[in-house]
């Protein structure tokens, strides 16, 4: 776990401002909620924190790295889509191994791990 | 009394089947019409292909086909097998870019790019064998060929993979980043297999139009490299019309239907069933 902070980040399409200088701080541990009307920036403040988009100005902290302009697969964070986001072409056993497979994890250590998991969601 | 009322209903319904009856055999003969205008063509050549001297029946016109066509189905599978490869390799980074990325002029760009589907076969011809002559000296190898049918026919290779990618959403590729897979890896595990149909139906325009194409080849074929559409126009030209030549030409349709059929048995829309695209 870590603790993730916003710095004075802002994120704007065009003219359009979709997160203003906002300042966070989420202790380690923490869960928070974001609680709004559509469209004033949970989705897109989500998205910078994953790493999905680049904010237009301030910087976000894992921790006391900075992780402002790192790849998604460099920060170590899980994210839950709003939309279906399982691969359809991919078993349910291949979907779970995807993350481990893509990391370069060995054959026999990634089908233990699978099993283990579909034995705890008693998937099979 | 109790005769007649009878016999009323009865006369009626008999009048409504019979007009019933009118209009399944009118509807029934438009569908075998069309059929036959559509089919008849393959029909006669097929016959055709089996007359042999004197209008007996051969088989042996079809020896020809692996004996002295041969050189020219292989060329022709050769040439396809060729210009699919590069024209599947220029096709899937552009339909990545052409929809995931904005830039100005993008639309403009893709039409310009579909271009050479309108512009006809002895244009193309023409203008590759003076660019090609006069640049790169290609019209002797079968280097040029390959390339002028890259460029006569990539629109049918990335127009159905523009179209797969488009109705891709890009929560998958989110998804893969997020599990920690590089852009390549992304692609390659997620995207690639996903836009397969549409692969697959580029492939399958792609093949049939090339291997059936005699006019650009026509144009800057080089010397001794003929085609087995183009020996067909040759020998009609030279011969007329012989049974052996149609034996050709029925083989090279029944390799096209192949090709269809295989399409939709093999790949057609397996890969998106199951998802909420289909």
């Amino acid at each position: 776990m870590s603790t993730v902070r916003f710095e004075s980040v802002t994120k704007s399409y065009g003219q359009t401002v979709a997160v203003r200088e906002l300042d966070l701080l989420v202790s380690d541990g923490e869960f928070l909620t974001l609680l709004g009307p559509s469209g004033c920036g949970k989705t897109t403040t989500l998205r910078m924190t994953a790493g999905l988009i680049e904010p237009s100005g301030g910087r976000i902290w894992f921790d006391d790295q900075d992780v402002t302009y790192a790849a998604p697969r460099n920060r170590n964070i899980g994210f839950v889509f709003q939309s279906p986001a399982l691969f359809p072409h991919l078993s349910v056993a291949d979907n779970i191994a995807f993350g481990l497979s893509v990391k370069g994890h060995k054959k026999a250590e990634i089908a233990t791990r699978v099993d283990e998991m579909l034995d705890r969601k008693s998937v099979v | 009394m109790s005769a007649i009322t009878a016999a009323r209903p009865a006369r009626r319904s008999s009048r409504r089947l019979s007009r019933r009856r009118i209009v399944d055999v009118l509807s029934h003969a438009y569908i075998w019409l069309c059929l036959i205008v559509f089919v008849l063509p393959f029909m006669v050549l097929l016959l055709y292909s089996f007359t042999g001297p004197g209008g007996t029946y051969a088989i042996q016109n079809f020896q020809y086909v692996l004996g002295s066509f041969r050189e020219n189905l292989l060329w022709s599978f050769g040439i396809s097998a060729a210009t699919l490869l590069i024209s599947a390799l220029i096709s899937l980074p552009a339909a990545y870019a052409i929809v995931r990325y904005g830039f100005r002029g993008k639309r403009t760009l893709f039409s310009a790019l579909t271009l050479p589907l309108y512009v006809p076969g002895a244009v193309i011809g023409i203008s590759l064998l003076l660019t090609y002559n006069f640049t790169y000296h290609l019209t002797t190898s079968p280097i040029g060929l390959v390339m002028a049918m890259v460029v006569g026919t990539f629109p049918l290779m990335l127009t159905p993979i523009v179209v797969a990618m488009k109705d891709l959403p890009l929560v998958y590729e989110e998804a893969a980043a997020c599990l920690g897979a590089t852009k390549w890896q992304a692609y390659r595990k997620i995207v690639f297999p996903l836009i397969g149909p549409g692969l697959s139906a580029g492939l399958m325009l792609t093949f049939i139009i090339v291997f059936n194409e005699y006019l650009v080849t026509l144009f800057v074929h080089p010397p001794g490299l003929v085609t087995a559409p183009l020996r067909i126009f040759n020998l009609v030209r030279t011969a007329g019309l012989l049974p052996t030549t149609a034996a050709l030409a029925v083989t090279m349709q029944l390799i096209s239907f192949a090709a269809v059929i295989l399409f939709f048995r093999v790949f057609g829309t397996r890969y998106l069933k199951g998802t909420y695209l289909i």
